[in-house]
């Protein structure tokens, strides 16, 4: 070992800033984690606060608003990822019919620029799109279908919320089941068409399951971020009256933080979702180690 | 191929880990630092002082007199980002730092400045987490509970009757009540920052001026007043009745109209009354919220409210207004620096503002001011400070520069304390006299009036002045707010000064920062404004708001009746 460490070394000094960095911002801040068990007061500091044992936690489970918003995160967040994986596989494989490299480049591009808008802008795009004289309900009313309050309806709104983030973002989920598909070997392809197969036998059974590992990676490893639903999309697209179907953790989160400046019930909260997320990544890692083959370590 | 994937996924995971990473320290951020708590309004304090404290019939303190020796006091500051200093002249070096330096014998240094202000009360937390306090700085009434908790203010009964003008000690006699919340057992650890007055606090309805006249001017004392113009306007020039916004602060603005009082939901606040036994109870509560509930459903139904509300956040609202969608709205008395430029503009017309009207009511009777606390800074001293009758008399100099009326300044003088606003670079010494936007508005409308400008003797005044002679002139749309705040009989401060000096005003109960039990409860006012909105909308019938209530109730409403009561003298 020794040995090779006297080979490597250079390796361990490169990843040397990479270990203080994350010691310093990642792991040293954890000790604010405390606050979620006082009654958190900066003049006394972390070790004077008064202790209070669960109650934070015990104040946060108590609230009907708190369930709510973890049944909201979990529904916007689990179909996000549904149609977001979806609508990209099926995507890539459109764009991988193609043949000519400009015409696929171009229709990339395109899908891939919402990315680049940030929800502040969005928000504002969408509420004149889909707010009731919009162009999508007066479109709706030109087919004499009843204008739909897609922003302000509570049933409405999550699917709103799930629509629009698969449609900013399964660009780039395209991308990366583009990239797996061209590095598929063309002599598979080149001896299923000698065995008669057309395009479309082609994708079934060559495309699909050659990227399928991929697809199931990617969504296993999505499952670790399931109770982050996007902030700032929702945030910048709810008001009270689709709290009820709207609200999400974070934005739960921000409005106690920001209304009342409550830093245990932050942290409590934040303490709560990484906990779940851990479980929910060691979880995921171990059903890509089953599923995909994959491993970390 | 397989050791491709493999790369690939490898390349994969490297950008998840790099992304979620960043999204950690992000989260982790939100959740551990202590968060900007500007609002200070909504912040619970700890018990209002025991300890009663009355103003006490002191002989002026003895301010003037400079010392002898350079003191040196340290403080911070968070400072808007609007100051302009002289060329050479910072915020750490201006005519007040040299005038307090020359006329006091006192050096003020700072430990740090927040320019623009907005992580001051961030900076303030990390300050006092580390221990690093200056001998004097402004803080809120949360910040003001830790550190009384943590021991870490100085007991400046003494200094505060020694030292401090006979204009300070005579604040507290506009609001007996504001500096008990920082007296403990009878002594005093902080000062409050006071605020322009309450003239400031009651709203107004403000309507389309062109459309109104175009109206042939009706009465507007009745709601049914309202309701004939609203739809007068709506026939006329299309659009909707009223422009609110969804997070329903304007449509509370309208409380009221139907006698009930319900504070601003957007920064979580409720407006408390005493109900008939004496127990003080939150406004939404108020059997007569029932009635507005009713009549906003029947606006919404009849077109008069929005019939998009919901989806229209408070830009949309007033680019609604200046688009001339609507020719009404609810609001506060400085609407015509908001609106008021960018409809004039937009119109392409002079008369097309809007101008403010007392609320009308259900029965044509005299509406009611709402009036909410309005302190929301506290001077404090550090516990350690050697001199804190240096402090004292700092307050006393600015305010004597500022506001009092016997002040002679050279004209250099005045402009170097003032321009730009450079009034507000006293920073923690800064007490804004409580009458001063009264006494200005009554000097700026009579020097409006007579023409005589020989009695503006603030900034302020010769300000205000100046931007409405601007508008009334040349209609300079700049000058717009001034003019439609204080320019005119009828303009917003002489409603609210009628209503003040008729004494038609109510004000909240909960006369001070928020109990700190309110700790134990979690955004009540969603209960509230979620059930409301549906109301409003038609989606549940009236009768449903028995549910809201006790939904509210049961979900930490009991918790903040209680402690109101408890803390502010109710049943």
């Amino acid at each position: 070992m020794i040995k090779q460490l006297k080979k490597d070394w250079p390796f361990h000094v490169l990843l040397l800033p990479g270990i203080i960095l994350t010691f310093i911002f990642s792991y040293l801040p954890m000790y604010g984690l405390i606050m979620a068990f006082q009654d958190y007061n900066p003049g006394l500091g972390f070790f004077k606060s008064p202790w209070v044992g669960f109650d934070n936690f015990r104040l946060i489970f108590s609230q009907p608003q708190f369930l709510n918003t973890i049944y909201n995160t979990l529904f916007i967040s689990f179909f996000k990822l549904v149609f977001g994986t979806l609508s990209s596989v099926v995507f890539a494989l459109l764009l991988n019919e193609i043949s000519s490299n400009f015409t696929k480049r171009l229709f990339q591009t395109i899908v891939y620029v919402p990315n680049f808008i940030s929800w502040v802008i969005m928000a504002g795009i969408l509420y004149n799109i889909l707010s009731a004289d919009g162009i999508v309900n007066i479109m709706l009313e030109a087919l004499h279908i009843h204008p739909v309050q897609f922003i302000s309806s509570p049933s409405v709104f999550p699917w709103t919320v799930i629509i629009s983030d698969v449609w900013k973002t399964f660009g780039f989920g395209t991308v990366v089941y583009l990239a797996a598909i061209t590095s598929i070997d063309p002599q598979l392809y080149e001896s299923a068409i000698i065995d008669g197969a057309g395009r479309w036998k082609q994708t079934l059974y060559i495309t699909i399951p050659t990227i399928a590992p991929i697809i199931v990676l990617m969504t296993v490893l999505a499952l670790g971020n399931i109770l982050n639903a996007g902030f700032d999309q929702v945030y910048n697209l709810y008001s009270p009256v689709v709290y009820s179907k709207g609200d999400i953790i974070d934005t739960f989160v921000y409005r106690l933080g920001l209304q009342n400046g409550k830093y245990n019930i932050g942290t409590t909260v934040g303490i709560f979702k990484s906990v779940v997320s851990c479980i929910l990544i060691s979880l995921s890692l171990f059903v890509a180690n089953k599923v995909a083959n994959y491993k970390v370590f | 191929m397989k050791r491709n994937i493999k790369r690939f996924v490898l390349f994969l995971l490297a950008l998840a880990v790099s992304i979620s990473s960043a999204a950690c320290s992000k989260g982790g951020k939100t959740a551990t630092t202590p968060s900007n708590s500007a609002d200070s309004e909504v912040i619970q304090v700890g018990k209002p002082g025991k300890g009663s404290r009355e103003s006490q019939p002191v002989p002026e303190g003895n301010w003037k007199q400079p010392y002898k020796t350079m003191v040196n006091i340290t403080t911070v500051k968070g400072t808007g980002s609007d100051q302009v200093f002289e060329k050479g002249d910072s915020e750490a070096n201006n005519p007040w730092i040299r005038a307090w330096k020359k006329d006091l014998g006192i050096e003020v240094t700072y430990l740090w400045i927040d320019e623009g202000g907005s992580q001051y009360d961030t900076k303030l937390n990390m300050a006092i987490a580390s221990k690093t306090l200056p001998d004097v700085f402004k803080c809120n009434y949360i910040q003001f509970r830790q550190l009384m908790q943590a021991g870490l203010l100085q007991d400046v009964t003494d200094a505060y009757n020694k030292y401090t003008s006979q204009r300070i000690r005579d604040y507290e006699k506009t609001d007996p009540d504001t500096i008990k919340l920082t007296t403990v057992d009878g002594k005093i650890y902080g000062i409050p920052g006071y605020y322009y007055g309450i003239i400031d606090n009651p709203k107004d309805l403000w309507v389309r001026k062109d459309w109104y006249e175009a109206a042939n001017k009706p009465p507007l004392k009745t709601v049914a007043d309202f309701e004939n113009l609203a739809k007068t306007f709506m026939k006329k020039h299309g659009g909707y009745g009223l422009g609110i916004s969804n997070t329903l602060d304007e449509l509370f603005m309208t409380g009221p109209m139907f006698k009930v009082y319900l504070g601003t939901p957007s920064g979580g606040s409720y407006f408390w009354y005493k109900d008939s036994t004496g127990r003080i109870k939150a406004g939404i509560t108020h059997p007569e919220m029932k009635t507005a509930l009713a009549t906003w459903a029947k606006w919404y139904k009849d077109g008069i409210i929005n019939p998009d509300f919901a989806n229209t956040d408070s830009n949309k609202m007033n680019e609604d207004i200046v688009n001339g969608k609507t020719g009404m709205q609810p609001y506060y008395q400085w609407q015509g620096w908001l609106n008021g430029p960018n409809l004039v503009a937009a119109q392409n017309s002079n008369d097309a503002y809007m101008i403010p009207f007392p609320f009308p009511t259900v029965d044509g009777s005299q509406v009611l001011g709402q009036i909410g606390f309005p302190n929301g800074s506290v001077i404090v001293v550090n516990k350690d400070c050697k001199n804190p009758a240096a402090v004292m008399k700092l307050l006393s100099y600015t305010d004597y520069v500022m506001f009092d009326p016997n002040t002679v300044l050279t004209d250099e003088q005045f402009h170097g304390f003032t321009d730009g606003q450079r009034e507000h670079t006293p920073g923690a010494f800064e007490i804004i006299d409580p009458t001063a936007d009264m006494i200005q508005f009554e000097h700026v409308l009579a020097a409006l009036k007579t023409g005589d400008t020989s009695k503006l003797y603030t900034s302020g005044m010769k300000k205000k002045y100046s931007d409405s002679i601007n508008w009334i002139k040349n209609h300079n749309p700049s000058g717009l707010g001034a003019y439609l705040q204080q320019g005119f009989d009828g303009c917003a401060y002489d409603n609210s000064k009628k209503l003040i000096d008729a004494g038609n005003i109510i004000r909240t109960n909960m006369w001070g920062p928020p109990p700190v039990e309110f700790d134990k409860t979690v955004n009540t006012i969603d209960i509230a404004l979620q059930g409301f909105t549906k109301i409003i909308m038609g989606k549940e019938p009236v009768s449903y708001y028995d549910k809201v209530i006790s939904d509210w109730y049961a979900n930490g409403g009991t918790i903040m009746e209680d402690a109101v009561n408890k803390q502010y003298g109710g049943k």
